[in-house]
């Protein structure tokens, strides 16, 4: 079957089930962070997975997620408040887009606690958002964790030279 | 200490114990096990949670079942700076059989024999010969789907279920590997591809690490102690933590000791014969907390044996996508969970090298997953990141070596100087580090690893050559009780049976002198199975 075809069927019926996710994600108070912590958070998040063809990371609520897992855990939470805290003393939020992805640009390539920040909050956001339906399902195709009779493994036909 | 009119005592409920009991009720034993944990209900097992309902349900206060919360909270360990050591317990009836990666492959002379040919430690005091037969009634008792095929290095099986069809990146991954030399095999997995003696067949959700909510995987509980329980001759008690075998005068064993995880009780019950079976960390525990004037080293350790050599795998793992994949539809590669293929060891022990023993190369974690883990080793982030990862998805290949640890007498389980638990019962401390062997396989192994990528073409992910997994990732400990021809270097003959204490037989992986570069269990359950049987030839015989 054409993917975009399975895909364009995957977002018609996702369409009504997108945010099931975090129902009311609009009205989350985060547990963990300051209010303006959250919100540079969601930020950071959305522009990691942004929307797509699919919902972006803040949509699906990721920063919510986040916040939710670091209320029971330390490590790590510190990584995450001082990273914030240097985007809030560089004005992050006022920045427009392109400065901000000069940003995080300069703290992927940088040391120190500008990675440490950059790659924490990046795994923390590929594990949440890869975990919604939407971004396994609508994203991905994920399609397992199901019956099947019979597993049909390899149905083409593949040869090494296929990847000329 | 109460009256007990059973034959024998067994300590633990996993793969070993477990066929001690199923073996010795159904010769007419009685039998009362003893199990730390309790049973674990496949009714609250998540196997058919979508991981999008997880946080949900958590949100709601649902737990799935805490497989390895019991022993931490427990009975904790500790190791030496510096020697970090992630040990994985499962307490709970059945062990960790309940959750394990169900990999099945027989031993070979070449695992037996070698370290009488390398000089390294000693040598298994059984041959190929004497244990195959074992092997084969194991792999008709339980199920393990397989090739035809036989090799030196992977002993061949007539009992195999039909394996399972590959998955695209494990087509790709094996034409690379045989391109370049290597021998690709079908995975041996303990996973009912077939209907088997009345057990339901796999359906491949894929779930099996959450436990199979079917029982189509072999686990104790399902398999051995429902047939040992049909036989009214088997008493379970759970939530008995043992802390001693008890010994008389003689320094035979008389009885084991267990606090009631409940309510705290100390307990006492007497044993005519005792199995230990607690799996090699808490079965090593056991016996060196059991001191007593006859044995001031432990019960069986005059030979300062037990604790000793411990050993496993040593492992690490490669992500790369298979270049062919890229863009695919995204497929169901659920299927029996783990790898459908394996890469046997290939190096013979009279081959020129500058190391002994060998690996052999799991590859699990091929194609469409329920995660995206490995997205975390891609560069960059934004629309371009998005896309390039749903374009990898069906692509991901990895590869997983796993090599043998020589058993060396300073890597240790020791009880001296430890914390003790919350009924004043030592703990444990774990000493463990690698030796020159093992850093110089290691480049070998990466070596193998890139030759097989390279040749099938694909791109790996970033990785740094010498990165190894943490050492006890395996979980597969070995060495620490070992069987062996000579009492003054080892602590079991070949039948299991303690040589000091002949009513005590030691029948976990405990009793392995060598970890091979192979997943236990099939053997272990082949070992119990010889042990036991010689176990009630003794008692018939009126010796123990």
């Amino acid at each position: 079957m054409p993917q975009t075809t399975r895909r364009q069927a995957l977002v018609s019926i996702a369409a009504g089930l997108s945010v099931r996710t975090l129902p009311a994600q609009d009205a989350y108070e985060p547990v963990t962070f300051s209010a303006e912590e959250f919100d540079l958070l969601g930020i950071v998040v959305d522009m990691i997975l942004p929307a797509s063809d699919t919902p972006g990371a803040r949509e699906v609520g990721v920063h919510a997620m986040i916040d939710e897992d670091l209320a029971k855990r330390s490590d790590p939470l510190g990584t995450l408040r001082n990273g914030l805290a240097a985007l809030r003393a560089d004005g992050f939020a006022d920045m427009d887009m392109p400065e901000r992805v000069a940003v995080l640009t300069r703290f992927e390539a940088g040391s120190g606690a500008d990675k440490d920040f950059f790659e924490t909050v990046k795994g923390l956001t590929i594990d949440a958002y890869y975990s919604t339906e939407v971004g396994l399902v609508q994203e991905l195709g994920y399609q397992g964790n199901t019956y099947l009779d019979k597993f049909p493994g390899c149905t083409h036909d593949h040869k090494l030279e296929d990847a000329d | 200490m109460a009256a007990d009119d059973h034959d024998v005592v067994i300590v633990g409920s996993g793969a070993s114990g477990g066929m001690a009991a199923w073996n010795l009720t159904r010769k007419g034993a009685k039998v009362l096990m003893l199990e730390a944990g309790e049973r674990f209900e496949r009714a609250d097992f998540w196997s058919h949670v979508k991981p999008w309902e997880e946080r949900e349900r958590r949100r709601r206060g649902e737990r799935s079942p805490g497989f390895e919360t019991l022993p931490l909270r427990e009975s904790p360990y500790e190791t030496l700076a510096g020697q970090h050591f992630l040990l994985r317990r499962v307490w709970g009836v059945g062990g960790k059989t309940n959750i394990w990666g169900r990999v099945s492959l027989r031993y070979g002379d070449l695992n037996f024999k070698e370290p009488a040919v390398d000089g390294w430690e000693i040598p298994w005091p059984v041959s190929y010969s004497e244990i195959a037969p074992y092997y084969d009634n194991v792999e008709k008792l339980i199920g393990v789907c397989g090739g035809a095929d036989d090799s030196k290095f992977l002993p061949g099986s007539l009992h195999h279920l039909p394996p399972p069809n590959l998955r695209c990146g494990e087509v790709l991954l094996r034409q690379g590997a045989e391109k370049a030399g290597y021998t690709v095999v079908n995975g041996r997995r303990a996973v009912l591809t077939a209907e088997h003696r009345g057990r339901a067949k796999c359906h491949y959700c894929g779930a099996c690490g959450k436990g199979c909510d079917i029982g189509a995987f072999f686990n104790s509980r399902d398999y051995l102690l429902e047939d040992a329980f049909a036989t009214g001759k088997l008493e379970l008690r759970e939530n008995a933590i043992v802390s001693h075998v008890l010994t008389d005068e003689d320094g035979a064993a008389s009885g084991v000791r267990y606090f009631d995880r409940l309510s705290g009780a100390e307990r006492t019950v007497a044993a005519k014969r005792v199995i230990v079976a607690a799996s090699a960390v808490d079965s090593t525990r056991i016996l060196l907390n059991s001191k007593s004037s006859a044995h001031p080293n432990g019960i069986g350790n005059g030979s300062d044996v037990i604790g000793r050599y411990l050993c496993e795998q040593f492992r690490f793992h490669v992500y790369a996508f298979a270049p062919q994949l890229y863009g695919r539809p995204a497929t169901n590669d659920d299927g029996i969970s783990g790898g459908h293929i394996y890469i046997p060891r290939f190096e013979s022990p009279e081959e020129k090298r500058d190391y002994m023993r060998g690996f052999g190369i799991q590859l699990w974690g091929i194609g469409c997953g329920s995660n995206a883990q490995f997205a975390k080793r891609m560069s960059g982030f934004g629309l371009d990141f998005k896309r390039d990862v749903r374009k990898s998805y069906p692509a991901l290949v990895q590869m997983h070596p796993y090599g043998e640890v020589l058993p060396y007498r300073h890597n240790r389980i020791a009880v001296d100087g430890t914390p003790p638990d919350r009924f004043g019962v030592p703990t444990i401390r774990i000493e463990y580090k690698l030796g020159e062997n093992e850093r110089k396989m290691l480049p070998r192994m990466y070596d193998v690893v890139e030759e097989i990528l390279h040749s099938m073409r694909a791109e790996p992910l970033p990785y740094r050559r010498g990165d190894l997994d943490e050492l006890g990732a395996a979980i597969h400990e070995h060495g620490t009780c070992r069987m062996g021809e000579d009492p003054k270097r080892s602590a079991l003959n070949a039948y299991m049976q303690m040589h000091e204490v002949p009513n005590v037989f030691v029948v976990d992986g405990s009793a392995f002198p060598t970890p091979t570069e192979k997943n236990p269990t099939l053997s272990i359950l082949a070992f119990a199975w010889r042990a036991t049987d010689y176990m009630a030839e003794q008692m018939r015989l009126g010796n123990i």
